[in-house]
């Protein structure tokens, strides 16, 4: 019922409308924590039609020498110096097609689009890390914490509906924005599969002289479609909010939003796992020490992979991890040379969180960017910390092309990754080939 | 345009430039982890030997050397007939008496008149009188067979006969003998009496007259005859009718028979002369009263030339229940018995007023018969009787009695597979005495326990004595409630300290003097001795060695093996592990120390110490392993106090592998 009257009351909107161009679309982005959300006030075309992509690999401490260079135990423990407590790999990717008209002159905006994504977010703690890197010897006399670990992957398709308008105010009182602009979307998700695992308090104690193994190990995952893996198969279903806030006064822009606030259920062949067990292993007992063989070895350690977990079909429901964004924007209006290009800079913040029992483990990200156009090269670049990495640089490019009809935009927001190679710690890249028609607005 | 196609191109090359080959990942990972454990307990280093385990009240180790049972009862007293008995007796056969006879026989006047004159003057049915005195010559009169006996020998009886004058006159001058007719001329005299025993019978016509006689040995035949002498009819003025059927009528009752012998069949019982007898009962030190039989039996053998069958009445107030117990035997030979089984015999004799003594009487009697048998007073029976009894109790005054021990060596093999060395000794050992009493009286017992070390020909000696009380018995129910006790004799360490492979144990039990005291049969007395060692000793350089076969690990060849041993003793210990191949042959050696566990201030083990062991063994010689030895020297952690060892001390040892794997390989 709540689903309806949102629809209905986005579809009622009235006046302005703000049509989101240049560099991205409006509201969902091609990547959605794509930094900058902000256009300059030019006048664009009315419509546009996108074909965008990208993908993105991000962590704080692992280094990719440890999946692409064979042997790497002459690596691991560089990258284990760097780990924190809690870290986390991050994998997300996006494709999909849109179609937009701008919101102006107290017309509603809209823009409808089709996605495929895919998210994975796996969290493992320093001792995991450790324990498959360098075994448990070193952890003779300690506990190997396996607290919050977690891997949640998710793959589905998006069909987004969004609209929004531009209002304007009276601009008597200085504190008072002269331009509001508001949006609201609509998503409806298809889920094509889902897994998920997470602990608590699990944890494995390893004797001082390894004389024991205590393993105390409570998760719960979930599957969906476990009988027949199919990567567009519809195994649930869901929805998802986007709400946009622009404040304009003058030069100055405050903007707000939320991203991806919905859950899918997943009611197809789902099976839930649980297990809630302790085991303590302390060796075979036996009479006598003189007989033991590579047969009873072998019974011990099968037993220890007896996880006795319970099994139930049952469905259940995942959330997306909901993006929220506040960021100051400043227009520029330099009339000197080369910096006449520098059409703003912004200040933001992006959080995530993720309803549910695993977290999104987002560090809150702080960044500043800017934009540069010239004739029909655009230039967009910022500098973060936090989010899933340590810190990152954007370097977005974009070349108007065919009477500024089409535009290509090529970006990453690891552009540092490209000069260390194997060595980095994050990959990303994306694209967007932008079709512009209509009239000017 | 220039910028902007420049900028393009660096991006590009950028992109290009990060092409990079890769390789699967692989890394090594050190693995540790526990493969097996056990607890070694003493039990475990003892697991060959007789030597058990048990704790004390403070929870001390004890070793208990549990030694066989010593059984003694009073069985052999009962044995071999002491409660039996054999008599052989004749029984002789009495004169018996036999019914009166009764014989009625009427000499008729044809019969006597037959062959004279008269039998044309007296004719039937007509009247006469005789004017004259007629001479009737001498005749015999037989008589009818009389029934139930071919012959008698009468030794003594009375004979009344009745003559009545049925004649038609009166008779004098009349005499006759009674005689057997013997048609056969078999006997030499066949006269039995005369009638009358001197003189001559007169008789009127119709008058009669009885005569009373005895009879002494006098042989009677069932064929009789009256063999009348001659005697004269007096003359009879009366007409008188005649009628020859009657005469002269005889009622003989013969009475009062007793019979020497008899050939016939045998109307009333012929009793046989009665025996009584009495055994004495001879066990040494004991006065029986009272005995339960369990199983036994009276055997009676006979033999007689009688062919006819007796019947025997066994009677004893000894026997309870005291009914008199009836044997028939066929003549001849032959055995019959009466099952004692489960019947009481009461040794107090005939008036149950003395001890050991078995009263009895054995009567008989030859039964009536309808067949004719021949029994005669020169007729005996010979009869053996055997008494057999097993008790299954006896209720006796017992005297002092004493029943030897005989002298019982037990192996002590706790020292067999310990080498121990010169300083070893234990801080104390009882014997404990497990007895249970099975007899109704109360006894002391006196036992030499010695020990013996055959090895340097030491021994020891000690010596325990004590009480033991009376066992109770409820004689309806019949069940036996012993008594139980346990003794423990202290300080005899001495026996222990000489490391001895041998230990014996000889006395005697003294019964006590007693009333009425019960012995049951196959129950007695039973002593369990346990010689307790509690496990406080002091040593040096105790040596246990063993050689066991051993399975190692195939893949251990990039491992390497660690024991931990938590030592909860109080010893330090040097092991020495040898692996050898199939043949014996020493591969290689490893030698470990383990100290002893810690102590506190009172004693005990509080933290067991741990040791680590690394077994690394080079990879061509773990398919070669086939035996490994170990030689474990011990020395308590003190050498000036005794060291106790508790029940819950122990050693675990455990067996750790660490490796290295290859992932992704």
């Amino acid at each position: 019922m709540k689903r309806h009257i949102l629809i209905f009351g986005c579809i009622f909107l009235l006046n302005s409308t703000v049509y989101a161009q240049g560099n991205s679309t409006a509201i969902t982005d091609a990547i959605p924590e794509q930094t900058n959300n902000f256009k300059g006030d030019k006048k664009e075309r009315k419509f546009r039609f996108t074909i965008e992509s990208g993908s993105i690999i991000e962590n704080t401490s692992l280094d990719y020498r440890l999946f692409t260079t064979g042997n790497i135990d002459e690596y691991k423990q560089t990258i284990s110096d760097g780990l924190l407590e809690q870290n986390i790999l991050s994998i997300r990717s996006k494709t999909g097609v849109s179609f937009s008209k701008k919101a102006f002159a107290n017309k509603i905006g809209f823009s409808l689009g089709f996605y495929d994504r895919t998210e994975v977010d796996f969290g493992f703690s320093k001792d995991l890390f450790n324990l498959v890197f360098f075994g448990n010897e070193m952890f003779m006399g300690k506990q190997i914490n396996l607290n919050n670990t977690y891997l949640s992957a998710t793959k589905f398709q998006q069909i987004n509906i969004a609209l929004s308008r531009i209002i304007q105010l009276s601009n008597a009182n200085q504190y008072i924005p002269s331009q509001i602009e508001v949006g609201l979307g609509y998503s409806y998700l298809i889920g094509n599969s889902h897994v998920d695992f997470s602990t608590k308090d699990s944890y494995i104690e390893i004797g001082n002289d390894g004389e024991y193994i205590n393993t105390n190990l409570n998760f719960i995952a979930n599957i969906a479609d476990t009988n027949e893996l199919n990567l567009f198969g519809s195994q649930g279903s869901g929805y998802a909010l986007d709400l946009l806030l622009n404040l304009k006064k003058e030069e100055n822009n405050i903007h707000f939003s939320i991203a991806d606030l919905g859950n899918i259920n997943w009611n197809k062949n789902a099976v839930n796992y649980s297990s809630q067990k302790e085991i303590s292993f302390s060796g075979l007992e036996i009479d006598n020490l003189l007989t033991i063989n590579d047969s009873l070895i072998q019974v011990q350690l099968d037993s220890l992979a007896d996880i006795n977990y319970v099994k139930k079909g049952s469905e259940f429901r995942t959330y997306l991890p909901t993006t929220y964004h506040l960021a100051y924007k400043r227009d520029l209006n330099i009339n000197r040379y080369f910096l006449q290009n520098f059409d703003y800079i912004v200040v933001g913040r992006i959080g995530k969180h993720r309803k549910g029992l695993i977290p999104a483990n987002f560090k809150p990200q702080y960044y500043v960017g800017t934009h540069f156009s010239y004739k029909g090269l655009h230039l967009r670049t910022s500098y973060s910390v936090g989010g899933y990495s340590k810190s990152a640089w954007q370097m977005e490019l974009g070349q108007n092309i065919l009477w500024q009809h089409f535009q290509l935009v090529l970006g990453t927001y690891h552009f540092g990754s490209i000069f260390k190679g194997i060595n980095s710690s994050n990959a990303d890249f994306y694209f967007s080939l932008n079709f512009f028609f209509g009239k000017k607005v | 345009m220039k910028f902007k196609n420049y900028v393009i191109v660096v991006v590009l090359l950028m992109i290009v430039s990060c092409k990079h080959e890769i390789e699967s990942p692989s890394w090594t990972v050190d693995v540790v982890v526990p493969i097996a454990k056990t607890e070694l307990k003493l039990t475990d280093l003892l697991k060959d030997s007789e030597v058990d385990l048990d704790t004390n009240s403070n929870d001390e180790l004890l070793l208990v050397y549990r030694l066989n049972p010593i059984d003694t009862n009073l069985n052999d007293l009962f044995a071999d007939g002491n409660l039996g008995f054999t008599k052989t007796e004749i029984i002789p056969i009495l004169e018996f008496e036999i019914p009166d006879i009764n014989i009625n026989f009427e000499a008729s006047l044809a019969l006597i008149i037959k062959g004279t004159p008269l039998e044309t003057i007296l004719v039937q049915d007509t009247t006469v009188d005789l004017s004259i005195t007629y001479n009737i010559p001498s005749k015999d009169f037989n008589m009818d067979a009389i029934p139930n006996f071919n012959e008698l020998e009468i030794e003594s009886g009375l004979i009344e006969i009745k003559i009545t004058n049925n004649l038609p006159t009166a008779i004098d001058g009349l005499s006759m003998i009674l005689k057997n007719q013997d048609p056969n001329s078999l006997f030499l005299n066949d006269d039995i009496i005369s009638i009358p025993n001197s003189g001559t019978i007169q008789l009127n016509m119709g008058d009669s007259t009885s005569l009373v006689d005895n009879l002494s040995n006098v042989f009677f035949t069932n064929l009789l005859q009256l063999a009348v002498g001659s005697f004269s009819f007096l003359p009879n003025p009366v007409p008188t009718t005649i009628d020859t059927a009657s005469g002269i009528k005889f009622d003989i009752f013969i009475y009062d028979i007793v019979v020497s012998r008899i050939q016939g069949v045998i109307e009333s019982p012929i009793p046989l002369d009665s025996t009584r007898g009495e055994t004495y009962i001879n066990i040494q030190g004991l006065d029986i009263t009272k005995a339960k039989i369990d199983s036994g039996s009276i055997n009676i053998n006979l033999n007689t030339l009688l062919d006819m069958p007796l019947q025997l009445n066994f009677y004893s107030p000894n026997l309870v229940p005291d009914d008199t117990i009836s044997i028939t035997v066929t003549g001849g030979s032959g055995t019959s018995s009466i099952d004692l089984s489960g019947k009481e015999i009461t040794f107090d004799g005939k008036n149950n007023d003395t001890i050991n003594t078995f009263y009895y009487e054995l009567f008989g009697f030859i039964p009536p018969t309808t067949i004719h048998y021949d029994a005669s007073v020169n007729d005996e029976v010979e009869y053996e009787i055997t008494v057999y009894i097993k008790p299954k109790y006896v209720i006796a005054n017992v005297d002092e009695v004493i029943i030897e021990i005989a002298k019982d060596t037990f192996e002590f093999d706790f020292f067999k597979d310990l080498e121990v060395g010169s300083n070893f000794s234990v801080e104390s050992a009882k014997i404990t005495l497990g007895i249970e009493n099975s007899i109704g009286v109360g006894c002391s017992y006196d036992l030499n326990v010695s020990s013996e070390n055959s090895v340097d020909g030491n021994s020891a000696f000690t010596g325990i004595n004590n009480t033991i009380a009376s066992a109770s018995f409820n004689q309806f129910t019949e069940i036996v409630t012993p008594t139980y006790a346990e003794v423990e004799f202290d300080n005899i360490e001495n026996i222990i300290n000489i490391k001895p492979d041998l230990i014996t144990i000889d006395g005697e039990v003294t019964l006590n003097s007693g009333i009425d005291n019960f012995i049951v049969y196959d129950k007695g007395i039973s002593i369990a001795p346990n010689i307790e060692v509690p496990l406080s000793f002091i040593a040096s350089n105790l040596v246990l060695s063993d050689t066991a076969d051993i399975e190692l690990l195939t893949e251990i060849s990039n491992a390497t093996l660690t024991l931990i041993i938590d030592n909860g003793y109080p010893l330090n210990t040097q092991v020495q592990v040898v692996f050898l191949d199939e043949n014996y042959i020493e591969l290689e050696t490893k030698v470990h120390s383990i100290p002893s566990g810690k102590i506190s201030g009172d004693g005990r083990i509080y933290e067991p110490t741990r040791s680590l062991m690394t077994i690394s063994i080079a990879e061509e010689n773990i398919e070669n392993i086939k035996y490994v030895n170990y030689i474990a020297s011990f020395e308590t952690s003190s050498q000036t106090v005794y060291n106790k060892i508790y029940s819950d001390y122990t050693i675990a040892v455990q067996i750790i592998a660490k490796y290295k794997s290859t992932i992704g390989e």
